[in-house]
């Protein structure tokens, strides 16, 4: 990638602020940001012009796939550390199922997989995919587990290119992506399926070499699968091949990759961490992917904007003059663990969000972003005080010592509440209900 | 294909805990980001035993941890076999009112007696009461190169000589915040103990409850090293077991209480933690399994 100066030196320099800069420095800056692209220049030479725009090509190409309409991409990454910028396209997990329990019993599991919801912050998430694993070798039973599974985004695991041709062939609103060899007769199927293939190789060089075979046939809709021994090789060939491709422009490497977990739970999250765009995990266990669900949010969440409520009075049930009102920031993660513990109780509430930069509780306090001030201000400009006829305010436990400055400026009787969100319930069973 | 990695020129410092009669371990000491220069000295897995166990406790930890007295509780902890071994004397925190078996200079005497792994210790939390009670419980291991914890910026002057005059090393924490981190170091260093004996903690979040943040200043703090910066250079720690058994999942299961644990503590492995403190056992044995196929 080039630098700002790097691009500037190719720009005509005469600052005559068409491309709605006021300088090509700035307009250089912009691009190096990769806020806007090359062409918005009119007068940019066309060796220059292509020499930018091959120079800002993400490194990591994206890949789409999965159901049509509603396509998954992964890929498209820019940075080895989320802290440089973020990572763009959280990886997919991928359930392996075999093609040799019965179709009952593959439904069962394909039914148990479609309900299990996963709420985090609020919000709620799915499984992503399904992988399907020929171990019958049968390309009719293949098929027939694919059709069974096609609401699911796929991932076709199969030596056998007639199985794959024939599970296929009955995937007509979606883009699969294919497991299975990647010789010539491969490429070209997939090339001419519109389907993914995955690339396999022991070493980061057959990989590279594999990659631009591919590339050379035209086609590059592909993700590569490092066949790893160990943890260790994994690690290292994963960092390798993200580092090469991102910092060293290798445009062979710059694809997703895929990894599997197996039944680890752990390596499943390192993968996570540590650069995969797909994971197949031999694992339907509830408690499992809650956890790797939530590590891949954290970690792919952007760090350049905490998600925030919006701050104002959130009714919780239905409350009325006599229900309790409690305060927090507004810091959605806190906000949504006090909430849903709110909900727990069954006690209607009024919960009062505080505009505190998106930061926790005892962050907001320590930067006096959750003062008696603001809290004062949020009742003021609430109208919660039209709402309720008595005048008691539920605050965290973490920050008691609000207590008496909030009191004198708010005119508001302060309870202190418990310091952690599970207590809740019990807090207003206890003190109000 | 040659494959191009970046280089860095700094190095992080190496730390040893134990000596003496006491059993030593090691970690720090690298030239790269986790885990990717050969060998690679692993992180230590520490267990975490508390003086006190408190009612609010999370109840699947109580299980496996009140039956018994504290010194059964070393015991038990030291059968799992971690590398080291926490003591936490929580019961000296104003906030606490069950009163230990005895002192904490007391019970640290017996629970020397009866283990001879490398020792974590640290205090309640409460910045007063820490820097009264830890001095003493570092005398109390002269000699014996323990990692005593935590100092903060409020505290950590009696802590540092303390730990100084009797050859220990200390943890120093401070909020996600590298120049805070940094300053702490410095404070620290010109109290007399070196950053080679020193442990950043830059505060530990669970999964799910701000681990990202975490996670990220971790990988910042150890670049910020790698790429030179000395008084950054000192090891990380984190109190993964503490913070993961406090969350809403930890009270829901065991299990997912020990996959959150796990998971957390990961997470920090690869952003370049180098101690981890655990409460579950069984976090300990999964995670050493993992290290020994990794290192
Ligand atoms: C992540 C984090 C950050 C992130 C911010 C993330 C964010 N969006 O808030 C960053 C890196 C930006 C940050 C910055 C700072 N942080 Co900070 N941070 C943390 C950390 C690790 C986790 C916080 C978190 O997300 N908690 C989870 C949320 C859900 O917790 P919560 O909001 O408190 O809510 C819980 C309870 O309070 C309760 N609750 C919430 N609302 C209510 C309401 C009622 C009525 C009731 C009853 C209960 C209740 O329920 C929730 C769940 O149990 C903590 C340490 C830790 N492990 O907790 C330090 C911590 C909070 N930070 C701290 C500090 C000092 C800071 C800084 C001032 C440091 C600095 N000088 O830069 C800054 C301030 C912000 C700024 N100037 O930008 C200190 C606060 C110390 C203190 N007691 O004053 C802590 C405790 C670390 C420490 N041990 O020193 N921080
Ligand atoms: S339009 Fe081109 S020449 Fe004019 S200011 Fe912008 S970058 Fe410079």
């Amino acid at each position: 990638m080039m630098t700002g100066l790097q691009i500037y030196n190719q720009l005509p320099k005469t600052n005559c602020r068409k491309c709605g800069f006021p300088t090509c420095l700035a307009f250089a800056m912009a691009i190096s940001q990769r806020r806007v692209s090359p062409d918005n220049c009119p007068d940019i030479s066309s060796e220059a012009e292509k020499l930018l725009s091959e120079a800002m090509r993400p490194p990591m190409n994206k890949i789409k796939f999965g159901l049509k309409h509603n396509e998954m991409e992964i890929g498209g990454e820019e940075v080895l550390y989320r802290h440089e910028r973020t990572f763009y396209h959280q990886p997919a997990l991928a359930l392996l199922l075999s093609d040799t329990v019965s179709l009952e019993e593959l439904k069962d599991a394909i039914e148990t997989i479609r309900d299990m919801d996963f709420e985090l912050l609020g919000e709620i998430f799915k499984i992503d995919m399904l992988a399907i694993k020929n171990d019958s070798r049968n390309p009719d039973i293949f098929s027939e587990c694919a059709h069974l599974a096609r609401d699911f985004p796929l991932l076709l695991i199969s030596e056998d290119i007639d199985s794959v041709r024939k599970a296929r062939s009955v995937l007509k609103d979606q883009i699969p992506i294919i497991l299975g060899d990647s010789s010539e007769e491969w490429i070209e199927f997939a090339h001419n399926a519109d389907s993914v293939l995955v690339i396999r190789g022991s070493s980061l060089d057959e990989l590279a070499q594999k990659s631009k075979q591919v590339q050379s046939h035209h086609f590059n809709n592909i993700i590569l699968y490092p066949e790893v021994k160990n943890i260790k090789e994994a690690l290292v060939t994963f960092s390798s091949s993200r580092e090469m491709a991102i910092k060293s422009n290798c445009q062979s490497l710059g694809f997703p990759l895929l990894g599997r977990a197996g039944k680890d739970l752990v390596i499943a999250a390192h993968f996570i961490c540590k650069y995969a765009g797909i994971i197949i995990l031999e694992t339907t266990d509830y408690e499992e992917l809650l956890t790797l669900m939530t590590l891949r949010f954290n970690i792919y969440s952007d760090p350049r904007k905490p998600l925030m409520m919006e701050p104002k009075l959130y009714e919780i049930g239905k409350p009325g003059e006599n229900s309790p009102v409690l305060v927090t920031t507004n810091f959605a993660l806190t906000y949504h663990m006090v909430h849903s513990e709110i909900v727990t109780s069954h006690v209607p509430c009024f919960l009062l969000i505080t505009a505190s930069d998106g930061l926790s509780v005892l962050s907001a306090w320590a930067a006096d972003k959750f003062s008696s001030e603001i809290i004062t201000k949020s009742i003021k400009n609430s109208r919660i005080e039209d709402k309720v006829s008595h005048r008691k305010i539920i605050i965290p436990g973490c920050v008691a010592s609000l207590k008496m400055k909030l009191e004198t400026e708010s005119g508001w009787e302060a309870l202190i509440g418990p310091g952690d969100a599970p207590m809740i319930p019990q807090f207003l069973k206890a003190h109000w209900v | 294909m040659e494959v191009i990695r970046a280089e860095y020129k700094g190095k992080i410092c190496t730390l040893h805990v134990g000596g003496m009669k006491r059993q030593t371990v090691s970690c720090g000491g690298h030239t790269s980001p986790p885990f990717l220069s050969t060998p690679y000295q692993r992180p230590l897995l520490a267990l975490e035993v508390y003086d006190v166990i408190l009612p609010d406790q999370n109840q699947y930890l109580k299980k496996i941890w009140s039956a018994e007295d504290f010194i059964s509780r070393i015991k038990k902890a030291e059968s799992y076999s971690p590398d080291v071994l926490c003591l936490r004397f929580i019961s000296a925190s104003p906030d606490v009112n069950i009163a230990a078996e005895g002192q904490p200079a007391e019970l640290l005497i017996q629970a020397k007696a009866v283990t001879d792994l490398p020792l974590i210790i640290t205090g309640c939390g409460d910045n007063t009461k820490d820097e009264e009670m830890l001095p003493l419980l570092s005398d109390e291991m002269k000699d014996e190169n323990v990692l005593l914890g935590v100092a903060t910026e409020e505290n950590y002057r009696m802590l540092a000589v303390s730990c100084s005059v009797n050859d220990h090393s200390l943890i120093a924490e401070t909020p996600l915040d590298l120049s805070l981190a940094k300053q702490l170091n410095i404070l620290i260093q010109n109290m007399g103990l070196p950053v080679e004996r020193i442990v950043m903690h830059h505060a530990t979040a669970a999964l799910g409850y701000g681990l990202e943040y975490c996670y990220s200043i971790l990988e910042k703090s150890r670049l910020a090293a790698l790429e030179g910066d000395h008084m950054l250079s000192s090891v990380m720690l984190n109190f993964v077991g503490q913070e993961s058994w406090k969350t809403r999942e930890a009270q829901k299961s065991e299990q997912l209480g020990i996959n959150w644990e796990t998971v957390t503590a990961l997470a920090y492995i690869e952003g370049g933690a180098d101690i981890i403190v655990l409460d579950h056992p069984e976090c300990l044995i999964r995670l050493r399994a993992l290290l020994d196929q990794w290192t």
